[in-house]
C-alpha cells in the first residue's frame, strides 16, 4: 500500500509556542508543519492530506474554532486538538461537540498531547478508509444500469431471483444474468455483501 | 398687633411649641445652660424636662463624648461672632442610645453682646442612618469593584504567561528527551531550545514587569530628548513587522522640532504601542491600503506632539470611552494595557494622549510631550 505518512498541522500565532511544540512532536517521530495563522494553513498545499490538527483556539484574525467550522466543509475534515490558554467550558464544550478529539489548557504536558494526537492520526485513518470504501460503493453503484439497479434493489430486500422476475416481468434466466454482472460490478461475493453495500449507500 | 391680641394669644403659643416635631429651646449665651426646653425633648431622649433647666450643665454633658468637644467650641464660636448657625451631632439618650440631632440657632444679643441662644432641635438619627448605608454599599462596591478588577487582571496574566510557560514546558521535555542522543544534529537542536527557553523566561518576566509597572507607577527620568532619533529607535525596532506585514509607513515631521522633555524608553514604548496598534488594526485591509503615518510637530508653546495615523477600519464609539483603561482590548489574545500602559507614561511625563476617528478612515492616536527647557534646567 503507498499511503501518504501522516503530517501533524500544528497553528498557533505564538512562534515560540510553535517551534516547542513541533519539536515535541518530531521528537516523538511525528511529522510537523507550522502555520502561524489560519489563513497561512489554508492557503497551504495539500492541506487535505491525511494528518491532523493541533490548533490554539485564540489567535488573532480567525480563531480556531472558526477553522474548524472550515476544517469540517472540506472533502477531507482533519481531526482537530486543541490547545488554549485557559479551560473556557463553554467554548470547549463546543469545539467538542463538532468533533474535536480533545481540548487541552496550556501549558500542556507533552505526554498528554502526544497521547491526543495519535488518538486524532487514529481517527482520521479510519475516518479516511471509510470515506474511500463509501465512494467505492458510490462509484460501482453508478456503473450499474437502470435495470441492475432495479435487480439490485429487489436482491437487497431478499427477494429470490424468481420472485424477482416476477416483480420485473421477465423471466429467472434474464434475472440471473443481471444478478451475476451486478454481483461481479459491486465486487460482491454473495448477497451479503450487496446487503452491506446497500446500507453503505444508505448511510448517506 | 396689640398688646391684648398678644395676651389671648399666649396659650396658643405654647400648644404650638408643643407641637412642633422637634425641641424648642433658649440657653444662657455663655453658659449654654438650657433656660427652657419644650416637651419634645423628653420624647426624643428620654429624659425629664427639670433635668434640662436645672441640672447645670445639663445639655453639654449629655453629648456623646466623641462629638462633644467640636460641638461645644462650634456653638461657642458661633456664639462669639453672633451669627445664626446649624450643625449636626449626636446625643446619649436617657436609654444609652446615639441620637443624631441637628441643631438650629439664633443668638440673641442685648448691648451689642450675645445674650441668649433660642433654637430648635431635629432629630435626624434616620437620615443620617441612611447615609451611613448608602457610604457603606458605596465602600462595598468600591472594594468589589477592585477585586473583579484584580481578578480580571489575573485571568490575562495568566493567559499571558501560559503561552510562555506552555514552549518552555514543551521545549524542556524535547530537551530531556533529545539529552539521550549524542549526535551533533541534536546538540545544536539543544542550543536553540535552550535560546528560546531563555527568550520565553525573558518574555513572561517582560510581561510581569509590564503589570508591575502599570500597578507602580515609575518614576520618570527627566533628561533632554530629540523627537526625530526617538522615532527612527522605535522605526528600527519596528521594522521587521511594518515589512512582514506590509505596511507602507512615512514620516512627517515639522523641521527644527524642539528638543522634548523625558525618558526615552518609555516614550519609545509609547511609540511602539501606538505603532503596533495600527499596524494590528489594518490587518485585515488590502495591503495596498495599509498606510501608516508618524507625526510629529510642535503643538503650542509648551509642547510638542506625536500622532500615529493609521488607515485602518477606525475605533468603534462603543470602545472609544474606555480607550485607555486597562483591559479594554478588542483585539484577542491581546492583553488590554498597551493604551493603559501608554497613557500612565504620558501622564506622568506632564502630557496628554487622545485618540480620534479620521473623517477619511482610520484612526489617530496622539500624544503630548513637554518641550526641554519648561522644567526649570537650562538648555545648553
Amino acid at each position: 500500500m503507498t499511503e501518504q505518512l501522516p503530517i501533524v498541522r500544528v497553528v498557533d500565532d505564538d512562534p515560540s509556542f510553535l517551534r516547542a511544540v513541533s519539536r515535541r512532536l518530531q521528537v516523538e517521530g511525528f511529522d510537523v508543519e507550522t502555520f502561524e495563522s489560519v489563513d497561512a494553513f489554508l492557503s497551504s498545499r495539500n492541506r487535505e492530506a491525511p494528518g491532523c490538527l493541533v490548533l490554539d483556539v485564540r489567535m488573532p484574525q480567525t480563531s480556531g474554532l472558526e477553522l474548524q467550522d472550515e476544517v469540517a466543509r472540506s472533502a477531507e475534515p482533519l481531526p482537530i486538538v486543541f490547545l488554549t490558554a485557559y479551560g473556557d467550558v463553554p467554548t470547549s464544550v463546543r469545539a467538542m461537540k463538532k468533533g474535536a478529539v480533545d481540548f487541552l489548557t496550556k501549558p500542556v504536558d507533552g505526554e498528554t498531547l502526544v497521547q491526543a494526537v495519535r488518538q486524532a492520526l487514529i481517527r482520521d485513518r479510519q475516518a479516511r478508509e471509510a470515506r474511500r470504501q463509501l465512494r467505492d460503493v458510490r462509484r460501482r453503484y453508478e456503473s450499474l444500469t437502470a435495470r441492475q439497479r432495479e435487480v439490485f434493489a429487489l436482491v437487497v430486500r431478499g427477494l429470490l431471483n424468481k420472485q424477482v422476475a416476477d416483480e420485473l416481468g421477465t423471466t429467472e434466466r434474464t434475472i440471473k444474468a443481471h444478478r451475476a454482472a451486478v454481483m461481479a460490478k459491486m465486487r460482491a461475493q454473495s448477497a451479503a455483501d450487496l446487503v452491506r453495500a446497500a446500507e453503505r449507500l444508505a448511510e448517506r | 398687633m396689640t398688646s391684648e391680641h398678644t395676651t389671648s394669644d399666649e396659650p396658643d403659643y405654647r400648644a404650638l411649641l408643643e407641637s412642633v416635631h422637634g425641641i424648642v429651646w433658649r440657653a444662657d449665651a455663655r453658659t449654654f445652660q438650657t433656660t427652657f426646653v419644650s416637651k419634645e425633648a423628653e420624647e426624643i431622649l428620654g429624659y425629664p424636662l427639670s433635668a434640662w433647666t436645672r441640672v447645670p450643665g445639663f445639655w453639654a454633658a449629655h453629648i456623646h463624648p466623641d462629638d462633644r468637644e467640636t460641638a461645644l467650641a462650634f456653638t461657642a464660636r458661633e456664639t462669639r461672632e453672633r451669627r445664626r448657625h446649624d450643625f449636626e451631632y449626636r446625643m446619649i439618650a436617657a436609654d444609652g442610645r446615639s441620637v443624631w440631632l441637628r441643631n438650629i440657632v439664633t443668638v440673641i444679643s442685648k448691648d451689642g453682646e450675645p445674650a441668649e441662644l433660642v433654637g430648635v432641635t431635629v432629630d435626624i438619627t434616620a437620615r443620617k442612618q441612611a447615609e451611613f448605608e448608602a457610604d457603606d454599599l458605596r465602600r462595598e462596591l468600591a472594594r468589589v469593584a477592585r477585586a473583579s478588577t484584580l481578578g480580571e487582571m489575573a485571568a490575562t496574566l495568566a493567559h499571558e504567561l501560559n503561552q510562555p510557560l506552555g514552549a518552555i514546558v514543551s521545549n524542556a521535555e524535547t530537551a530531556e528527551r533529545l539529552l539521550t542522543r549524542k549526535d551533533a544534529a541534536a546538540r545544536a537542536e539543544l542550543g536553540s531550545i535552550l535560546g528560546d527557553i531563555r527568550r520565553d523566561g525573558q518574555r513572561a518576566g517582560d510581561i510581569i514587569h509590564r503589570i508591575h509597572a502599570f500597578l507602580q507607577r515609575e518614576t520618570v527620568a527627566h533628561g533632554r530628548l530629540d523627537v526625530g532619533p526617538l522615532i527612527d529607535g522605535v522605526l528600527r525596532t519596528m521594522s521587521s513587522l511594518l515589512t512582514s506585514r506590509k505596511v507602507t509607513w512615512s514620516l512627517d515631521v515639522a523641521p527644527s522640532l524642539p528638543p522634548v522633555t523625558g525618558d526615552a524608553v518609555q516614550l519609545q514604548e509609547v511609540l511602539a504601542n501606538l505603532v503596533r496598534n495600527a499596524v494590528e488594526a489594518m490587518a485585515d485591509s488590502r495591503p495596498s491600503e495599509r498606510t501608516l503615518i508618524i507625526r510629529a510637530a510642535q503643538r503650542d508653546t509648551k509642547r510638542v506632539e506625536l500622532s500615529v495615523v493609521d488607515n485602518g477600519p477606525g475605533i468603534r464609539a462603543a470602545i472609544m470611552p474606555r480607550l485607555f483603561e486597562p483591559f479594554a482590548t478588542t483585539k484577542q489574545g491581546g492583553i488590554g494595557m498597551g493604551l493603559a500602559i501608554s497613557r500612565r507614561i504620558v501622564q506622568a511625563h506632564g502630557g496628554g494622549i487622545r485618540a480620534e476617528n479620521n473623517p477619511s478612515g482610520g484612526a489617530t492616536v496622539s500624544f503630548t510631550i513637554p518641550l526641554y527647557d519648561l522644567v526649570g534646567t537650562t538648555t545648553p
